[in-house]
């Protein structure tokens, strides 16, 4: 299996780097969702 | 192949986090615990196939990017309103934790330095989450580090069943009890879940003081990466020096876990650009996100690992959190 660039990319990462981008994308996504006021479940 | 395991890893994850979730609902056990608990008994019992290990070890994962999203709810604002006193009581009783247990069990009992370094930070911080944390930034064994966190996850369910009666009987006020709570109890979720058992200003007072307190989690991290890098350093028997320890600040900054970038960036944005509607979405998804790390914690966690570590360093926290707590509650009697 050849990886992709992007996959590859995400693989040379340090896992404390991966927390971080995943937290910024969760924190994007958040207050996207808050000031278009989407729908919250809950 | 690999996938489809790495998938159902994952999946795992879920469904003990999930059932750690609702058995919380229904016991007095917090969610978090519970899911640890689960999780041991699973992996301690009927097990799981290798090819799923891929897929549960990503539970170091989600805690780091759990504890990145709980920046989001700190509360700077409100940790300066809490005054200098507070913050005295918190940084004395961080420090005083931090060497009792030090002393105690390395000094006294010859318990393993980085052992005790784990069960210190966890008894003077926060709870496992200080624990991961500093582990990540001295390297620590695998077995070490589920010892220390099973060991202040016990007292976390201790304490938790422990406290709120204790201070109605001693009649202590909301405010009181909150900063008793916030500044002698290991973990958040029990602290938060101690407080507001006993009322709604004890439960936000002890939030307060907890957070104010999880804020040290940085500086004991870098204190902790430092001493070690130069005990690293001037060991005359050690292998030779890894990569990672670089001399100074650098080395100390290359020890230190990436994630605290991310912890102190969301702090920032949460007290100053993101909505309170975020802010509170990033604080769920925290919660579900350290349900998936300890139920993967505890899928982990072997306990013939715990019973090889012996009973001494629960001994260690037992007298540490005594001490402390009845400290705290004769300064909280003057003060509050």
């Amino acid at each position: 299996v050849t990886d992709r660039p992007t996959t590859d990319w995400w693989r040379s990462l340090d896992r404390g780097w991966k927390a971080v981008v995943l937290g910024l994308i969760c924190t994007v996504v958040a207050q996207f969702w808050t000031v278009a006021q989407l729908p919250v479940w809950g | 192949m690999r996938t489809h395991g790495f998938v159902v890893g994952l999946l795992l994850l879920a469904v003990v986090g999930v059932a750690g979730w609702l058995l919380g609902g229904v016991t007095p056990v917090p969610g978090l615990v519970a899911a640890v608990a689960v999780g041991a008994l699973v992996g301690n019992s009927v097990g799981y196939p290798d090819r799923l290990g891929a897929g549960v070890g990503t539970h170091k994962l989600w805690l780091e990017t759990g504890i990145v999203l709980m920046g989001a709810g700190i509360a700077l604002g409100a940790v300066v309103e809490a005054g200098p006193t507070v913050l005295g009581l918190v940084v004395a009783t961080v420090v005083g934790t931090l060497l009792f247990v030090e002393l105690l069990a390395r000094g006294v009992l010859s318990v393993p330095a980085k052992l005790t370094s784990l069960l210190a930070a966890g008894a003077s911080v926060c709870g496992v989450s200080a624990v991961v944390s500093v582990a990540g930034s001295i390297d620590a064994d695998e077995s070490h580090v589920a010892y220390a966190s099973a060991t202040v996850l016990a007292f976390d369910a201790l304490t938790l069943v422990a406290y709120p009666p204790i201070g109605q009987f001693l009649g202590l006020s909301d405010v009181g009890f909150g900063v008793w709570a916030g500044t002698t109890m290991f973990s958040t979720g029990p602290v938060t879940a101690a407080g507001f058992a006993v009322s709604p200003t004890a439960g936000r007072w002890a939030v307060l003081v907890k957070l104010t307190r999880n804020a040290l989690i940085g500086v004991v991290t870098v204190a902790y990466a430092m001493y070690y890098a130069r005990r690293r350093r001037t060991a005359n028997d050690a292998a030779p020096a890894d990569a990672s320890g670089g001399p100074g600040l650098t080395g100390v900054l290359s020890n230190a876990p990436r994630f605290l970038v991310g912890f102190l960036l969301l702090a920032v944005l949460g007290n100053t650009v993101l909505s309170a509607g975020a802010v509170d979405m990033l604080e769920t998804a925290s919660n579900w996100l350290f349900l998936l790390a300890f139920a993967g914690l505890g899928l982990e966690l072997r306990l013939d690992d715990l019973r090889s570590a012996g009973l001494t360093p629960m001994a260690v926290l037992a007298a540490s959190l005594v001490t402390f707590s009845a400290a705290m509650l004769v300064v909280v009697e003057m003060l509050f």
